[in-house]
């Protein structure tokens, strides 16, 4: 188990290294000075030049990605061209609503998503199989974003039961920022839900065809202890990868659905870093992003091989 | 003996038949067409394509209005015979608006695959046939870009190039790029095992002509599932992306501004506005998804005698 913790903590650690390397050399590759663009447009030569050595751009790159590294490290990821600021204050003012916002859609998906599964998986061709397909088909056709602006249309304007944007902190006020935290979870969620109903249907279905289920019914045990003691449990162990491979597209998903709702968060910050080409705001927001992939995946990895010894053995 | 033979008439319907199986015998490629065309959901998806797809090309011909001709006192109009999606807030044919919009989509979508497919399946194919440190290195590389979800990747490269639909394109051709090399590479490994590959590189044929002429084409069908699939994840991120602004600028029409514009009108009942561009990413989106399965369907020998 030691053995099968330090290889999987490795890889992940060589995937963030690897992935901050190239975020940091394509940020390189924006044309255009940004010690000219952070001097302002009445600079002088010497200004820029001045700019250019306090930033330390005239390092090699070599150098300039090891410092940057090792602030990065410390939870420095230096000043935002474009808004003055230091980058991880802007951050972490972001990173509450954002998680907030993630936390809440995860949850979502995972409550509709795997019962939704394993009703239709248990009953291939019945009811639950029908309302989980027309889900699917539902999903596919409507991303995220385009979810969002439906509901806001129905739930919002037609039946008014959930205020339109916003945001309220939920240590203020839980039930209000429930209200607030409602339309944008389902529009975070819903796809994951259907990724997930899908898989853990194809799992259940695959399992129940197994030997070791025939030969519980066989002993006479009754359906719900096959189904719920047998079956069950290897059925959902596979159910655990996808789930957290699911993670970084839920992130990437909510980035959009906040500009939908108009919600703080890193999604705005994205946006105007792009904008504005703030290479230092783009390049510690999304090293931050693949961190958190990269943690969940380990951690989902480490929980895989908790749950079914035959992995850790390989 | 002194018999002539008579030539039977091309189009006979037995001859046809005969052709067409013979085309299907000799050439994979077509045998999948054929059974997409003939499989419930490949219709379905080749029938709302090729609508989009002939809409697209004539969109000059077909469209009522020029995309930004604003009609005189039709202010925000409900869907009429006159305009059947209704109008914009500055007066703008929504029909019109979306004919030009969906172009862009497929544009888009189709310029993803057309960078993303060759680079993809080159390194691949490279990673994949020639194994050892090329492997471990470009492989190393692409799980890199695959630790991102693609709308990130979009993100970084967006930032450097700056924004507009040119750049969005390249940007999520350069996204799909891993997913195909990860694909291609799997499939060389499998037939780089196979005996005519064998056969081939004893009779002296190097790396190049053994991948081109001998091993891709029968890597193509999992591929052209892919290619579908990433023409409908192209779909939706120019969707997003120009909705967030940072695709096409106004006033061109692309699904993602109209929706953004749509938006703020939603509030004060304009339903049909958002209506309209919806419906066509529903249609687009599942017509892809259908092709999709389709394909697998044609080609998976499990799947497709369930």
């Amino acid at each position: 188990m030691a053995s099968f913790l330090i290889s999987r903590f490795g890889q992940g650690v060589a995937v963030v290294v690897l992935a901050s390397i190239l975020v940091f050399l394509a940020m390189r590759l924006i044309p255009g000075d940004p010690a000219a663009l952070l001097a302002g447009q009445d600079a002088t030569p010497a200004d820029v030049a001045a700019v250019r050595e306090r930033l330390g751009l005239n390092d090699p790159l070599v150098e300039q990605y090891v410092n940057w590294l090792g602030g990065a490290l410390q939870g420095d990821f230096g000043a935002s061209f474009s808004r003055g600021i230091d980058v991880n204050r802007l951050m972490s003012s972001a990173a509450l609503p954002s998680a907030e916002l993630a936390v809440a859609g995860y949850l979502f998906a995972l409550i509709l998503g795997i019962p939704l599964g394993i009703f239709a998986g248990l009953k291939p061709g019945g009811v639950g199989d029908y309302v989980a397909t027309g889900f699917t088909m539902f999903t596919l056709g409507i991303p995220n974003f385009v979810l969002g602006i439906l509901l806001i249309w129905v739930l919002a304007v037609v039946l008014d039961v959930f205020p339109i944007t916003g945001r309220v902190a939920i240590t203020e006020d839980p039930v209000e920022a429930l209200k607030f935290l409602a339309m944008p979870m389902i529009a975070v969620g819903a796809g994951t839900a259907a990724v997930l109903a899908r898989f853990v249907r194809a799992s259940i279905i695959e399992t129940l065809n197994q030997d070791y289920v025939r030969t519980a019914r066989a002993k006479g045990l009754r359906e719900r202890t096959v189904v719920l003691r047998h079956a069950m449990r290897n059925a959902l162990i596979p159910v655990i990868t996808v789930a957290a491979l699911q993670i970084g597209f839920l992130i990437s998903g909510a980035v959009i659905v906040e500009v939908v709702f108009a919600r703080p968060g890193f999604g705005s910050l994205i946006i105007t870093g792009v904008q504005s080409r703030d290479y230092q705001l783009i390049q510690g927001m999304l090293v931050v992003l693949v961190t958190v992939f990269v943690v969940v995946n380990v951690l989902a990895d480490i929980a895989y091989g908790l749950a079914d010894p035959r992995i850790r053995v390989q | 003996m002194t018999e002539v033979q008579r030539y039977e008439p091309l189009w006979r319907r037995e001859d046809v038949r005969a052709r067409i199986l013979t085309w299907r015998q000799q050439s994979q490629v077509f045998d999948v067409c054929y059974r997409v065309a003939r499989e419930r959901r490949g219709q379905i998806a080749l029938l709302i394509l090729g609508v989009f797809l002939v809409a697209t090309v004539f969109a000059d011909q077909i469209a009522p209005y020029h995309y930004e001709i604003q009609l005189r006192g039709s202010r925000l109009l409900s869907p009429s015979w006159t305009h059947p999606f209704g109008t914009d807030e500055v007066s703008r044919d929504l029909l019109s608006r979306m004919i030009y919009g969906i172009r862009i989509s497929l544009l888009v979508s189709l310029g993803a695959v057309a960078i993303g497919l060759p680079i993809g399946v080159a390194i691949g194919f490279a990673a994949g046939y020639l194994g050892r440190w090329v492997d471990a290195v470009l492989m190393r590389l692409v799980d890199t870009m695959l630790a991102f979800p693609g709308i990130l990747v979009a993100l970084i490269v967006l930032t450097v190039l700056g924004t507009g639909t040119k750049e969005v394109a390249i940007t999520l051709g350069i996204a799909a790029i891993p997913v195909f090399a990860r694909l291609a590479r799997g499939q060389m490994l499998q037939e780089k095992e196979r005996d005519y590959v064998m056969a081939a590189r004893t009779l002296g044929a190097g790396p190049v002509r053994i991948i081109l002429r001998h091993a891709a084409i029968n890597t193509l069908p999992p591929l052209m599932i892919q290619a579908a699939l990433v023409m409908a994840f192209a779909i939706i991120a120019e969707a997003s992306l120009s909705f967030l602004g940072l695709g096409a600028s106004p006033p061109t029409p692309t699904i993602g501004l109209i929706l953004n514009g749509a938006r703020e009108f939603l509030i004060i009942g304009s339903w049909w506005y958002v209506l309209a561009p919806i419906a066509a990413l529903a249609l687009l989106l599942i017509a892809l998804n259908f092709l999709a399965d389709a394909i697998l369907e044609a080609t998976s020998p499990y799947v497709r005698n369930k």
